[in-house]
């Protein structure tokens, strides 16, 4: 463009369209960097493919910058913010996949814990979360660019479903205390009812044994 | 069969040995992000993996 502004190739209108598209574009590379930062302080993982996304975009960027026609500028710029999306795709999918993996890990701690009492609605929520899953690991390699707004979606509804779950832990560790305690209490009066019934016998036994004598 | 197995953890054991490789060279070179250095990266070949574990679980049950 630096070029083109240069050389006097450009109409005020065209010019103005451009100017735009550099706008929209930088904001879409913000937000990809943001997410990209976000994904890899959450997951503590940098997720590479996203980075390079980052670059690609760079670099038709940078290719926008010195383009010698105002067409070839639009198709870089273009290309640029696909890649912008592809990134936000990628990044997200890792933070969606971060947080199935923290519910997984809850399902498999209360296993054997009824969990319906603190969260009610569990059979819907449980349903959504295999629709998210379901979302991202259907194969998709040049849909990204489509679906980078519904991945974002989908992010902040499984990040506080994740929430709610991690929250109710301390109120599922009580209900967890209180079976255990309960069935220690009942397997001790189970016990001692035993060794009543054996103390019984063995005292029923005896007396018959002195009568006889 | 028996050597198709132990030819499979062999290919196991050099792929976990070249993938500690990377990490390392990784982690030598990189300046700048804390998480590279320390190898704490993603390529797309982990997070298929990832993908395919959580397809095979069933969040329903």
């Amino acid at each position: 463009m630096i070029n083109l502004i240069a050389r006097g190739k450009l109409t005020p209108k065209t010019q103005k369209k451009l100017s735009k598209l550099f706008v929209v574009v930088n904001e879409y590379y913000k937000l990809a960097e943001q997410k990209v930062k976000l994904i890899e302080v959450l997951d503590n993982n940098l997720y590479i493919p996203s980075v390079n996304e980052l670059r690609y975009a760079g670099y038709h960027l940078s290719k926008a910058t010195v383009a010698n026609t105002h067409k070839t500028a639009t198709r870089e710029l273009n290309k640029a913010l696909k890649h912008c999306k592809r990134a936000i795709y990628d990044a997200i999918e890792v933070g969606i996949t971060f947080y199935l993996e923290v519910l997984k890990l809850f399902f498999y701690d209360y296993r054997l814990v009824v969990i319906t009492p603190i969260i009610p609605d569990l059979t819907a929520i449980k349903i959504r979360i295999s629709e998210i899953r379901d979302f991202i690991t259907k194969p998709r390699t040049n849909e990204r660019v489509a679906f980078w707004e519904e991945c974002t979606q989908l992010f902040i509804e499984i990040q506080q479903i994740a929430a709610q779950f991690e929250n109710s832990r301390e109120e599922l560790n009580k209900i967890s205390e209180q079976h255990r305690i309960e069935s220690q209490r009942h397997r001790h009066s189970t016990i001692l009812t035993y060794v009543g019934i054996i103390i019984a016998i063995l005292v029923s036994v005896l007396t018959i044994i002195y009568t006889h004598e | 069969m028996k050597s198709n197995n132990e030819s499979n953890v062999l290919m196991e054991k050099k792929a976990t040995k070249n993938s500690a490789i990377v990490k390392n060279i990784v982690s030598r070179f990189t300046r700048g992000n804390v998480n590279l250095q320390m190898g704490n990266y993603l390529t797309k070949k982990d997070q298929d993996a990832r993908k395919k574990v959580l397809e095979q679980y069933d969040f329903l049950s």
